[in-house]
């Protein structure tokens, strides 16, 4: 079976069809990443098909350099989506009347994930993007630190930093 | 909560969101928006190519003006000549 690195390869030598390959062994889990940053699957599902496009443009255009693997790649770039994503969702937030439909039932499986990731949403809320991001990336993702400084891009030290800190907040919270 | 807490708290939410999917169709979707997005001649923003154009073409418009203006001068002087050689011959 091709990898993904080989798929990618293939994209990256204008071989456009390899790219569904990529975006097939992916979807669930950077969909399933993005809700668990996110909050709700809806705007996962557009996080992550923004997150593809940037992903194709830059295989295409020779931008991935292959010093981390492609699925590292795809949770850095997803990440740091969510990161706007939450950045401009307290923005909407501020405008009244916009919230987020709610998804049609489709089961008992996906109602419980859903209110999970809703209750994900709801105990990290008010954390600073970043120190999210790196919570969950550790605690529900259950990546090591070395693989979450990589996909955020900054030293071992910033993501303890961070998640020492978005502890603190949680339980300064719960104290009050 | 204690950091015990949260954790396991964040465990079992981690176990409950196991089941969430991409819906059907969105990896056909995905994949379709990325290569449209990524060929060629195509754009999320179709007047992007026509806004890129404008300033060549208002170069192109001054460049016409300029040659219009310097054939008329030339073809003034080939008929002030022609004017003078006329009359020479007369």
């Amino acid at each position: 079976m091709e990898t993904l690195e080989e798929a990618a390869a293939r994209v990256a030598r204008g071989e456009a069809a390899a790219f569904q390959i990529i975006v097939a062994s992916t979807a669930d889990r950077l969909v399933r990443l993005a809700a668990r940053l996110l909050g709700n699957v809806s705007d996962a599902e557009d996080v992550v098909q923004e997150a593809y496009v940037k992903a194709y443009r830059a295989l295409t255009a020779g931008q991935f350099d292959g010093r981390s693997g492609v699925k590292t790649w795809l949770y850095r770039i997803v990440s740091h989506a969510a990161i706007d994503a939450l950045r401009s969702d307290k923005r909407r937030k501020a405008a009244p009347g916009d919230d987020t439909a709610e998804p049609a039932f489709d089961g008992v499986e996906q109602a419980e994930a859903r209110l999970a990731v809703a209750e994900i949403a709801s105990l990290l809320e008010g954390l600073p993007e970043e120190q999210r991001v790196a919570i969950v990336l550790k605690t529900v993702e259950g990546l090591s630190t070395p693989e979450i400084a990589r996909i955020l891009e900054c030293s071992e030290g910033a993501v303890e930093q961070r998640l020492v800190r978005a502890r603190a907040t949680l339980r300064a919270r719960s104290a009050s | 909560m204690s950091d015990v807490d949260l954790d396991q708290r964040l465990a079992r939410l981690a176990q409950a969101s196991e089941g969430i999917r991409a819906r059907p169709g969105f990896v056909e979707q995905a994949t379709l928006a990325a290569l449209a997005a990524g060929a060629p001649g195509l754009s999320a923003d179709p007047s992007r190519p026509l806004r890129r154009a404008v300033p060549l073409a208002a170069l192109a418009a001054v460049l016409s003006v300029l040659w219009a203006v310097i054939s008329e001068q030339g073809t003034d002087d080939v008929f002030a000549a022609a004017d003078e050689s006329v009359e020479i011959e007369w």
